[in-house]
């Protein structure tokens, strides 16, 4: 939970001076005014009893204007320093914030299942956008909410003890007002923020439905589809453009309303305070009262934004839960003698049993490549394997039956493995000298194109590299990797057939003292291997 | 002398000229609802001074008072009406420009952009440039014309006060001028170095799998902590500059109630006979007190949208540029009287001229060549998908064509059709067995299938096929050999492939090796 209940930001470290400094300049915000009002008030009384003309001077005397003159100046200079003040140490709290939550967030989602099965959708910008919004929204929920939350609070506290004091009888029709702007403003900002949901919704539908599209543009062109399909997907996006001026619409609704709450509840306090006989000098406690209830407009009109960025961030907490896991982290020191699969079924990630694949073991010095068709769960199968997802043979999981055991035991080189916005030492994740690390980089003959872009410590990005470049990176890494088991798949994509080749008769010298499984279609490079293992349907 | 405008601000002049009448009225009814604020206030503070000097009100002050506000509920109500239809105008047709763009470029113009970074561009821009080119120009026309207004109402009351105000105003600018420089220079330094940090965690979230895979989950998160704290620190130091903007407002305009109370009040009491201060009845004064931030007001809403003018602004200038890239049209000619395809002169991209051929009406055309040497170039160009550089392709008239390529796009539904009106192309695959099949999940090898069931449900005279058996197994493979030929008795099949049994079963082969030739069989 990054939002913090409200008496929390009293007790957290690096939000407390931040909620002083706001409290301190609201009040001081409240105070310029209703002193304000009040003195003129009170002045324009003196100066009128002492007639105006030649003798008004002589009002002066019997007024000590200093003092509320002075705190009038003292207000407006603490009002001025603490806005600013305010808006620094509540930035320095939520960005401390943001520390803390994305490394724990980080943590936490390496360790859900989600990570693990097919097709990490948070690859693709557009969803990977959408994430980084809804983490934006659940880190800023205590500046955006929580903070002015507060701070409104005590200041109509204080506005509802001064009428309280000065016009009591004005005090039930306040709280009534009061009460009912804020139900409207919680009810309609639910609303919004509910409808936002919806949208992010059919938002997320979709950018899959058009992301796929746009993929598939040369077959919609050649078959004149494309107009027609496309068009189905812009209806939706006129909807979620439509959706979206609704939830405007509610939001604008409410904030008329909340806008002219601080007058009404001025005229309300004043008025009544008249209405129960009060004039002249009796009347000026009720008038700087008054006036506080004006200067609290601005936290009063500001409620419906601070709820909707409230229910928002509740929202985006819900959506980043489930990408969140709970699974600790194991780090086991056995190294397996051999890796056996007895004969089992193969499944789709649905369920849908694709194929039988029969028994093998691979040991040190001994790979073992497994072919099939494409489409009969070759990444399936060497995910089970690899702790990544449930084992779903009928005989006990090869590396044993704890998946985060056999995780920390394997090295599994995906298909789609990235290359990280780093330098090209951290994109090989190993620790080694860099005397092993050209050497990884010359078998897997990358050494040039490295050299090339500066060096070992030179940056690399996604799309920096080709493909057949980004695959041999993840066949370094895999040789650098000091897992006792290696799982590979389809360690030949996107590079032609005489350099899989290889480079793959490399990589199996260099893993001769691990034990080494590898998926692939091309027979060619099965060959490589001492066992081969073909799925079929 | 006229300038011409940079193609960004020719765009936001379209929208904005297109969005027409809402635009207008959203513009004129947020005025008018300013105007009744301030009239409504003052109206209150007359009130108020009338209590306290006299112990009643007029009546038709306050009868003023409450139509302003009645006034104003209205006139919020019209204008945000007004600003979201607008709005919702322009997002529409932003989104109009990018169906547009993706319904006529070409697929390779369209592809120089990554997918998910158009599909996200497809998501933000319309609502962006919706805000920048409405709210945000609203609000900077109300910048201009509320405290105007403002000061037109203090001046009525006491010239002086609204003297002082907007004698402020020069100062005022003259301090946005110093501290936007400042900001300016500290946020240019510092912004490729503040994008880069927070861009980490988005990095290592996209390339989780990978750094699970190489277990450095740990090391990772000390990167994006480490990151993230360089991060903290240099935006603090841009904040504590980009803040004294609001700063200098704030110092505005808690200086200005500060110092009207103190000279009205000096005035009331008779110490101070400046003319404006002094003699002025209590209700004017405290309207001035009231009016004095909201001249100040519409300055900081503007200065509150930055963020959102900055989008719009980057936005429309990435719109700006995918609307300038070039149409693709159909360029191939319904040739009279010919009855067959052909092509004349042909030059296509990457691959250079291509000689001169004429294919029979019926039978089974295989373009063969090495992978890169342009096969799909020419299928393309052929179907009409792709232009080429230049030369002629004909077409017999009122022709109809199908096209089938592994990248088809699939619905769960179509997959179930497909499959079931050609199982015998998917030699008993276990996949299409039961259940609903994402699309995303179907392999290569399954979705080229799918396509090909899709072309020969058709009835098109002419079959365009990439590639149909690349990715499957002999058996599967021989199977589509079979149907193909079968296939290409009643109509033209053109098929790209370098499948040597399905070259040896060809009526022509078109051939692409390193020089291009063209081998009748």
């Amino acid at each position: 939970m990054i939002r913090i209940p409200l008496p929390a930001l009293w007790t957290d470290k690096s939000w407390r001076p931040a909620l002083i400094i706001a409290l301190v300049t609201a009040l001081s915000g409240l105070l310029l005014v209703g002193v304000s009002g009040w003195f003129l008030s009170s002045v324009a009384l003196a100066g009128a009893a002492a007639g105006v003309g030649a003798t008004a001077g002589a009002a002066a005397f019997a007024y000590n204007y200093h003092l509320p003159a002075g705190l009038i100046r003292l207000f407006a200079i603490t009002r001025t320093a603490g806005k600013y003040a305010e808006r620094l140490a509540g930035h320095a709290a939520a960005l401390r914030d943001q520390m803390k939550h994305r490394t724990r967030l980080f943590r936490d989602m390496a360790s859900a299942r989600t990570v693990y099965e097919d097709g990490w959708q948070l690859s693709r910008d557009d969803q990977l956008g959408a994430f980084i919004d809804d983490v934006e929204k659940v880190e800023f929920a205590t500046l955006r909410a929580s903070l002015p939350a507060m701070t409104g609070m005590v200041l109509v506290a204080v506005c509802l003890v001064a009428t309280a004091i000065t016009a009591p009888l004005a005090l039930p029709f306040t709280l009534l007002l009061l009460v009912v702007v804020a139900f409207y403003s919680r009810h309609m900002a639910e609303k919004a923020a509910q409808q936002c949901h919806d949208a992010q919704q059919v938002e997320a539908d979709w950018s899959r439905t058009l992301g796929r599209q746009i993929n598939a543009l040369v077959p919609l062109a050649g078959n004149g589809d494309r107009k027609a399909a496309l068009a189905g997907s812009f209806a939706l996006i006129e909807q979620s453009t439509h959706s979206r001026s609704e939830q405007a619409r509610l939001l604008a609704g409410v904030e008329t309303a909340t806008g002219l709450a601080a007058p009404m509840l001025m005229m309300l306090t004043i008025g009544i305070a008249w209405q129960t006989g009060m004039t002249g000098e009796t009347l000026l406690p009720a008038i700087f009262a008054g006036f506080l209830w004006l200067a609290a407009g601005e936290a009063v009109s500001g409620l419906p934004r601070l709820l909707l960025a409230r229910a928002q961030a509740r929202y985006a907490e819900q959506s980043l839960e489930s990408w969140q896991g709970a699974e600790e982290y194991a780090r086991d020191s056995t190294t397996p003698l051999r890796l056996t699969v007895e004969q089992r079924d193969v499944y789709s990630p649905i369920g849908t049993k694709l194929c039988t694949v029969s028994g093998f073991t691979a040991e040190r010095g001994r790979a073992v490549a497994i072919t099939g068709p494409s489409g009969c769960g070759k990444t399936s199968l060497i995910k089970e394997i690899a702790g990544w997802t449930d084992w779903r043979g009928k005989t006990p999981a090869p590396l044993g039956a704890r998946r985060i055991v056999a995780r920390s035991i394997c090295h599994l080189s995906l298909h789609d493995a990235a290359i990280m916005a780093a330098s090209v030492r951290d994109n090989l994740f190993s620790s080694a000298d860099d005397t092993s690390l050209w050497q990884a980089l010359e078998t897997v003959e990358l050494a040039d194109r490295i050299r090339q872009n500066g060096g070992l410590d030179s940056a690399l990005e996604q799309d920096s590299l080709s493909l057949g470049e980004a695959r041999r990176i993840s066949l370094a890494r895999a040789i650098l990797s000091r897992e006792p088991v290696v799982l590979l798949d389809e360690p030949g994509e996107h590079l032609d057939a005489a350099q899989a080749k290889r480079l793959m008769q490399k990589l199996l010298v260099e893993c001769r003292n691990r034990i080494v499984v590898y998926v692939t279609h091309d027979e060619r490079l099965a060959a490589l291997a001492q066992e081969q293992v073909h799925m079929g349907f | 002398m006229k300038r011409t405008p940079t193609p960004e601000t020719a765009l936001e002049r379209r929208l904005r000229g297109q969005a027409g009448m809402a635009a207008r009225l959203s513009l004129l009814a947020g005025g008018a609802a300013f105007a009744l604020r301030i009239a409504m206030l003052a109206g209150l503070a007359v009130i108020t001074g009338a209590l306290v000097m006299d112990g009643a009100a007029a009546l038709p002050i306050m009868v003023a008072a409450g139509a302003c506000a009645v006034g104003l509920i209205v006139a919020q109500r019209v204008a945000a009406r007004a600003t979201r239809q607008a709005e919702r105008d322009v997002a529409n047709r932003v989104a109009g420009l990018y169906r547009h763009f993706l319904q006529t470029r070409a697929p390779s113009t369209v592809h120089a952009y990554d997918t998910g970074d158009l599909v996200s561009r497809i998501s933000r821009h319309p609502g962006a440039i919706a805000s920048a080119v409405i709210t945000v120009k609203n609000t900077r026309s109300l910048m201009a014309i509320g405290p105007l207004m403002a000061a037109g109402l203090i001046a009525c009351l006491s010239p002086a006060a609204a003297g002082l105000l907007v004698a402020s105003l020069p100062i005022m600018i003259v301090f946005f001028i110093l501290v936007g420089g400042l900001t300016k220079s500290r946020a240019q330094t510092q912004e490729a170095a503040l994008s880069q940090l927070s861009g980490i965690f988005g990095d290592r979230i996209r390339c989780l799998p990978t750094i699970a895979a190489n277990h450095d989950v740990t090391a990772q998160a000390d990167v994006i902590g480490a990151a993230l704290e360089k991060h903290r620190r240099v935006s603090l130091d841009v904040l504590k500059v980009a803040f004294l903007n609001s700063a200098v407002l704030d110092f505005f305009s808690s200086l200005s109630i500060a110092m009207l109370a103190i000279f009205f009040g000096l005035g009331h009491l008779g110490l101070l006979h400046i003319p404006g201060f002094f003699g002025l009845p209590l209700g004017s004064s405290l309207a001035v007190l009231m009016l004095a931030p909201e001249f100040f007001n519409p300055l900081r809403r503007y200065a509150e949208l930055y963020h959102v003018a900055a989008e719009g602004k980057a936005a429309l200038a990435s719109m700006a540029s995918i609307d300038a890239t070039p149409l693709a049209e159909d360029v191939r000619l319904a040739a009279n009287g010919h009855s067959t395809i052909g092509w004349h002169n042909l030059v296509l991209p990457y691959v250079g001229t291509v000689p001169d051929a004429t294919l029979p009406a019926k039978g089974l055309v295989i373009v063969n060549g090495p992978s890169g040497s342009g096969k799909t170039t020419l299928l393309r160009a052929l179907a009409g998908i792709e232009p080429p550089l230049a030369g002629q392709i004909l077409l017999p008239v009122e022709i109809k064509q199908a096209w089938s390529s592994s990248d088809i796009y699939l619905t769960p539904e179509r997959i179930r059709t497909l499959y079931d009106q050609r199982p015998s192309l998917f030699s008993g695959d276990p996949r299409f067995a039961g259940g609903v099949i994402a699309p995303e999940t179907l392999s290569g090898g399954q979705s080229m299938r799918l396509a090909l069931a899709a072309a020969l449900a058709s009835d098109a005279q002419v079959l365009f096929i990439d590639e149909p058996t690349a990715k499957l197994d002999p058996v599967s493979a021989n199977h589509i050999h079979k149907t193909l030929k079968a296939e290409s008795r009643d109509r033209l099949l053109v098929v790209a492939s370098h499948d040597r049994a399905l070259i040896a079963a060809a009526d022509q082969v078109v051939s692409f090796n390193h020089r291009l030739r063209e081998v009748a069989s």
